[in-house]
């Protein structure tokens, strides 16, 4: 009996033991995965940065191996990701608000809303560049900045919808009940499911910064590439994604090496931003209740 | 006067509600007793029409605040909800401070026009539930971190802060530990003499101590109703004497 009883012990280490290790390798995978990642960007772009590299627009043989930086690929990315996602925002924010407050559980709208946002999640970036890019043809846009920004806030509005939506899901019913007991409107609650939903904003913000700011496929037709910063929303505009793509594909090796230096910046501004994030995210969550 | 007429409430094919006819004495404590699925609750959110957020809900009948209608789809139903507070089953604090937390209906009913007359409510609101000192200097930090008692509390200074005439708590104390449980039982017992109260209790015992009516319901249905004396020492209806005996609960 005794015996018995020790052999199944033995046989659930075994599977603990085993599910632990293949936990541990999966966990080892991703480690690798991202520390090879920013060593190859690190170490090949280390080598081109320098302070010109982002504080100098191209020269005239930039593109050969020569003077200048990659300032206007910055600023254009910025740009574009800034003004989209203050715009994403603007408009996603209402649309998770009439789903989750004003529409009732079993709701078809919500549910053929839903269905097409995931729909709008998966289509590939090229898709909305190649949108974007009729629609200039037929408003006769040029590649122009404003091209790039709405593009870019057409690709991350699903992205803001359905995280913050999934963040809205777990919204405490009573405290809608609370507000409205006390005299308030549906609208007037949108204060409050603001604030509880906040941690599930920055996420989703996070995550459309992150998905704007390194796309190239979107912005390629829309806001086109320039050597210069541009002064209006109908001058085209320079991005880092594209920075990478130009250079990489060059024969020089200077250049090349300029593409990893792009991609470094890249990579920096988003882990900036994922750290502030992150602690933006823990001073909206003071309030929350769970 | 809360009088209630005729009142059928329907949710999908369930009849929930089934020709209730109540009037809830001003300036009292009225429980409402009965077994878990009675109905109890429904009835409470007709009386404020937080029904209307239910779906496939269909209410007949009338329910008369004050002689006006409010199941009248004319009736201004924000300012009767600002009327009749509501304290729920658990304690649900805004995601915001203390202070905020009772300044929010104030300031969506724009009660205040100086901010320093905002505060000194919010103040007297905060005392008049006790927590005013228990939280000194804490006034305002996240209303999450108090304990589960006073959020309750702060629920219900939350609800006093927009001058209800009218008080509906939804088994306002069965979340709540003994201690905490006593406590809010004895603020109900402290304000009954300006507002009238409609409580839902899941428990014989807290009716018994401080109701001063009570309303007996049963799958939907107004059993027995009257004063708490009355119904606890003496029941006419079987079933109320069935349930009081601890036959079902």
């Amino acid at each position: 009996m005794n015996n018995k009883k020790n052999k199944v012990s033995v046989g659930k280490r075994v599977k603990e033991f085993i599910a632990k290790l293949l936990m541990w390798v999966s966990m080892a995978v991703v480690f690798v995965f991202v520390v090879s990642v920013l060593w190859t960007i690190f170490s090949k772009g280390i080598k081109a940065m320098s302070w010109d590299m982002v504080s100098k627009l191209p020269g005239g043989g930039f593109y050969i191996g020569k003077e200048g930086g990659f300032l206007n690929a910055i600023v254009g990315s910025l740009m574009i990701v800034g003004a989209s996602t203050l715009l994403g925002l603007i408009v996603s924010v209402p649309v998770v608000f009439f789903l989750n407050v004003y529409l009732t559980k079993g709701s078809r709208l919500a549910y053929v809303a839903r269905l097409a946002f995931d729909v709008l999640f998966g289509v590939p970036s090229i898709v909305y560049g190649a949108f974007g890019f009729t629609l200039m043809i037929w408003f006769g846009l040029r590649t122009s900045l404003l091209g790039g920004i709405i593009v870019i806030t057409l690709l991350i509005i699903p992205i803001f919808i359905r995280t913050m939506d999934e963040a809205s899901r777990n919204f405490p019913k009573g405290i809608l009940d609370a507000c409205l007991s006390l005299g308030a409107t549906r609208w007037e609650t949108l204060k409050v499911v603001v604030r509880q939903i906040a941690p599930g904003i920055a996420t989703a913000t996070l995550l459309s910064v992150g998905r704007a700011i390194g796309d190239a496929a979107s912005v390629m037709f829309t806001a086109g590439y320039t050597d210069s910063i541009p002064t209006s929303l109908s001058q085209p505009a320079a991005t880092l994604p594209l920075a990478v793509f130009f250079q990489l594909s060059s024969p020089i090796p200077e250049v090349v090496d300029r593409a990893y230096a792009a991609a470094l910046v890249l990579t920096a501004i988003v882990l900036v931003l994922s750290i502030a994030g992150r602690f933006i995210t823990a001073r909206f969550s003071r309030n929350k209740v769970s | 006067m809360i009088e209630v007429k005729k009142l059928n409430v329907h949710i999908g094919d369930n009849h929930i509600l089934k020709d209730v006819d109540l009037l809830f004495p001003e300036r009292s404590i009225t429980c409402i007793v009965g077994p878990s699925g009675c109905g109890k609750s429904t009835l409470l959110r007709t009386l404020n029409r937080l029904i209307d957020s239910t779906e496939g809900v269909r209410i007949d009948g009338q329910v008369l605040v004050d002689g006006e209608d409010i199941i009248d789809s004319q009736s201004d139903i924000t300012e009767l909800r600002r009327r009749i507070g509501l304290v729920s089953q658990r304690p649900c604090p805004l995601p915001m401070s203390i202070y905020d937390n009772v300044a929010y209906g104030c300031r969506i009913n724009r009660m205040f026009k100086k901010r320093r007359e905002l505060v000194v409510h919010v103040r007297q609101c905060l005392r008049a539930v006790g927590l005013l000192d228990e939280i000194k200097g804490r006034m305002h930090t996240p209303a999450s971190r108090l304990s589960i008692g006073q959020q309750q509390r702060l629920c219900l200074a939350r609800s006093l802060a927009v001058h209800p005439d009218y008080i509906l708590a939804d088994e306002a104390t069965s979340a709540l530990d003994p201690i905490s449980s006593k406590t809010v039982e004895d603020l109900f017992v402290s304000l009954k003499d300006r507002y009238s109260i409609i409580m839902v209790t899941h428990t014989l015992r807290q009716a018994l101590r401080i109701a001063d009516n009570v309303v007996f319901m049963y799958l939907g249905e107004i059993i027995e109703t009257g004063p708490a004396s009355q119904v606890f020492n003496n029941p006419q209806k079987e079933l109320t004497q069935k349930y009081l005996s601890g036959a079902f609960s």
